[in-house]
């Protein structure tokens, strides 16, 4: 296998693009990524053994430049902007770790089923997600990518640091908490 | 009281939720598993939590697979021009 770099942008460009966009649901920072994608590509085309497709290669430098953004933009105060992270854990825990009673996750009066396909609660959930800071709203994302994916993209994000997760677990706390209050059924 | 006690032998409610957004995502540990199960038996918020959390997350997901559907995004020409000419340039090097 050899390489056609002045073919790249015909052949993947848009694909590439669909599938970081899938991944942080980010025009701009897609954008960005693809660039930094192919341009990233090109520096190190001695480095490619031609063991795997061009495409495959191509995949997994976009693969690497997404898991790099968040594993950056996770340690990033931004993500800290809305609420410390004694703010979040003060509006939603007590000092022992118990719920508070107003922000407390109630019953839904309605089933898994039902919950994936109303229209209402889908709306309410996008108007939530529009509130988050960008950061927060990427980070969620990056959870909903293809099972198989996962584990290869937390490996090399080294999602096991705790930042990571107390970034998304409050981001999902916020989420949640938003819809309840906006939800009528809840 | 009682629920103090449950936390000192299960876990607290704010690390039952964090241990369910890995778990929604990463394998957890058989310990972990355990002390998951345990305590969203005894725990309704965090039984709550776990059950909205994870439907969040798929309506969340059909919508972006719904949104790439709908929309077929391409990279602007201006960024595709860009690249090209930052690959022409290397290319004749």
């Amino acid at each position: 296998m050899s390489l056609s770099p002045e073919k790249w942008i015909e052949n993947y460009s848009d694909e590439m693009y669909r599938y970081a966009l899938s991944k942080s649901g980010d025009h701009d920072l897609s954008e960005d990524l693809i660039q930094e994608t192919f341009l990233g590509a090109l520096a190190s085309m001695e480095n490619f053994k031609g063991d795997s497709s061009e495409k495959t290669w191509l995949y997994s430098i976009l693969k690497f430049k997404i898991a790099d953004y968040y594993r950056k933009a996770s340690t990033k105060n931004e993500l800290s902007n809305t609420l410390s992270n004694n703010d979040y854990s003060d509006y939603f825990f007590d000092e022992h770790g118990e719920w508070q009673e107003q922000t407390s996750p109630n019953e839904w009066s309605i089933n898994a089923s039902e919950a994936l396909e109303n229209q209402e609660l889908g709306l309410i959930l996008t108007n939530c997600i529009d509130k988050l800071p960008n950061t927060q709203r990427q980070l969620i994302n990056l959870k909903l990518i293809e099972e198989e994916e996962t584990e290869n993209v937390c490996k090399q994000m080294q999602l096991s640091s705790n930042n990571f997760w107390t970034s998304i677990h409050r981001a999902k706390l916020v989420l949640r908490d938003c819809v309840e209050k906006n939800w009528i059924l809840a | 009281m009682m629920k103090t006690i449950t936390h000192f032998f299960v876990l607290s409610c704010y690390k039952a939720s964090l241990l369910i957004e890995k778990g929604n995502v990463l394998p957890l540990s058989f310990t972990q598993r355990i002390q998951l199960k345990l305590h969203t038996k005894i725990c309704d918020k965090c039984n709550n939590y776990q059950k909205q959390s994870k439907w969040i997350d798929l309506i969340l997901k059909k919508q972006l697979d719904l949104d790439q559907k709908k929309l077929k995004y391409t990279l602007s020409d201006e960024i595709k021009c860009k690249i090209n000419s930052e690959i022409e340039k290397k290319l004749k090097k």
